[in-house]
């Protein structure tokens, strides 16, 4: 339903490629975790993912990205947006409204729905994200969390098929990026296709159906979450730290002894068997 | 802090466009007529609206204050070099105040309380989200993003000044006309690169002209 051929791209003022003939597919209903050192472009590929590159970030670009067998070099980013929703790094970059309900009204008002259904799919937005009760909350006066729920949920009120995130835990405490998985993963559940660029590899691990690594604005690796993680020496040469569970498979499996454990529970259930033995 | 200000007002209802307008035609007059009686209308219509908006006055003198500063400064300026010497109305030290220097000291005067008074009439009492909406529709695109992203900004700017200030003091920077200087590099840098993460979220969010 979305996907790259041969995506390229160079910033103006810039000489290297932040992009590099980069081809994916992303199904629907499938949890992708984007993962790369800083400045590898993640970043980029997220902003051509909704036409904001080719049509607003000033380079040059080459390739095609299809949304829903559409080409963005010919639609607008507004015409995309009910399909692609994108969700920046900084919810201060992005809130600007005083109250949550304007904020997270913003996309809908936009795509030209009256009122009443405006305001049926605000409701339904932060019911979603688990806010319904900061809704006529003044924004500037919310957590970091919260305000990363409010600019979730100003994406999702436009029920976009893809919801795509740029680190959306950077600035969160563990309880609150916690919430934000659980809300992606039921998300998913509902068959929304999630895209999140995420350095903290434990969600991933848990909640990702797919790891693509980014390195130099080439795709490094495209597997699942236990080949991608269980390349602990690969990563490292990248500057990329694998969930502690595989660097302790992994660093077994150099003693020779091989586990199969993807998860901390895993590893307490099959130690304690070997070892009880 | 001069930011939107939620009150139950008449000043408050009135749509975003017509107090763009609003805006517009007050500034055309303020700037473009001297008469002192046009000066001082104008002033009493903005000073009327913010008492019908019912806007903390504390907060509008606190943004106006630079103007209220620079009001009696232009009065003494533009009264004393005024060319026309019609008739002296009182003398103080040994210079004369005439009456046409005066009264184009105090029109000028009254210029800079209204367009002091203007800007916190117009933040304070316009959503961000119902401007760039209604205002979306018949300007310019780059126009109504400049527009939000100003709104939006004198808040940030005030909060982002005081945040580089303290880590610069953290450093224990001493103070100097090159230290300002050196504040407002950063500040301008940071609200660029937040100005057009902004925009791009309002666009990626369905927003056109
Ligand atoms: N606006 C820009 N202008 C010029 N170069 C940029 C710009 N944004 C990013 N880059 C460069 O493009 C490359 C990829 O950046 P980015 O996609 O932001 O990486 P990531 O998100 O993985 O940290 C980097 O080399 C970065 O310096
Ligand atoms: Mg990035």
């Amino acid at each position: 339903m979305l996907s790259l051929k041969d995506v390229s791209f160079v910033y103006t003022d810039s000489n290297v490629n932040a992009l590099e003939d980069v081809s994916l597919d992303f199904s629907k209903g499938e949890f992708i975790g984007l993962i790369g050192g800083t400045g590898h472009g993640k970043t980029t590929l997220l902003l051509c993912l909704n036409g904001l590159i080719p049509h607003f970030v000033k380079g040059t670009f080459s390739g095609s990205v299809l949304v829903d067998g559409v080409n963005t070099r010919g639609s607008s980013v507004s015409s995309l947006a009910p399909k692609v929703g994108l969700v920046f790094q900084n919810p201060d970059d992005q809130i600007f409204s005083l109250e949550v309900r304007d904020e997270v009204g913003f996309g809908p008002r936009n795509l030209g729905f009256s009122d009443k259904e405006v305001s049926e799919k605000v409701e339904e937005a932060l019911s979603l994200v688990g806010i319904t009760h900061l809704a006529d909350s003044d924004t500037s006066n919310l957590s970091a969390g919260q305000k990363q729920l409010v600019c979730i949920a100003s994406v999702l009120a436009m029920e976009p098929a893809v919801l795509v995130l740029d680190e959306p835990t950077a600035e969160l405490d563990f309880k609150s990026s916690e919430k934000v998985y659980h809300v992606l993963n039921s998300l998913r559940d509902q068959g929304t296709t999630v895209i999140v660029v995420e350095h903290k590899m434990n969600f991933l691990s848990e909640y990702a159906d797919r790891i693509i690594v980014l390195n130099n604005g080439r795709v490094f690796m495209d597997d699942t979450p236990d080949k991608v993680f269980s390349s602990v020496d690969k990563l490292s040469e990248l500057g990329i730290s694998p969930p502690s569970v595989y660097k302790l498979r992994d660093g077994l499996k150099k003693e020779g002894v091989v586990f199969s454990f993807s998860s901390v529970d895993e590893a307490i259930k099959q130690l304690s068997a070997r070892l009880n033995k | 802090m001069i930011r939107y200000c939620p009150r139950n007002s008449f000043v408050h209802r009135v749509s975003p466009t017509l107090k763009l307008f609003f805006l517009v035609v007050v500034l055309l007059l303020s700037v473009l007529f001297v008469n002192l009686y046009l000066q001082i209308a104008l002033f009493l219509v903005v000073l009327l609206a913010i008492f019908v908006a019912r806007l903390p006055l504390r907060e509008v003198i606190r943004f106006a204050w630079i103007f209220f500063l620079l009001a009696p400064v232009m009065l003494l300026l533009q009264g004393l070099i005024h060319p026309v010497y019609d008739y002296v109305v009182f003398e103080f030290m040994g210079v004369k105040a005439y009456h046409a220097g005066l009264i184009f000291g105090l029109s000028i005067a009254f210029r800079l309380y209204t367009l002091g008074f203007l800007t916190p009439l117009i933040v304070m009492t316009t959503r961000v989200s119902d401007l760039v909406h209604s205002s979306g529709k018949f300007l310019p695109h780059f126009f109504v993003f400049g527009l939000a992203i100003t709104f939006r900004f004198i808040p940030i700017f005030e909060e982002e000044l005081v945040r580089i200030q303290m880590s610069k003091e953290a450093r224990a920077t001493k103070k100097s006309v090159s230290s300002i200087f050196s504040l407002l590099v950063p500040l301008f840098c940071n609200a660029l690169k937040k100005s057009r993460t902004m925009s791009y979220s309002i666009e990626s969010r369905g927003f056109k002209a």
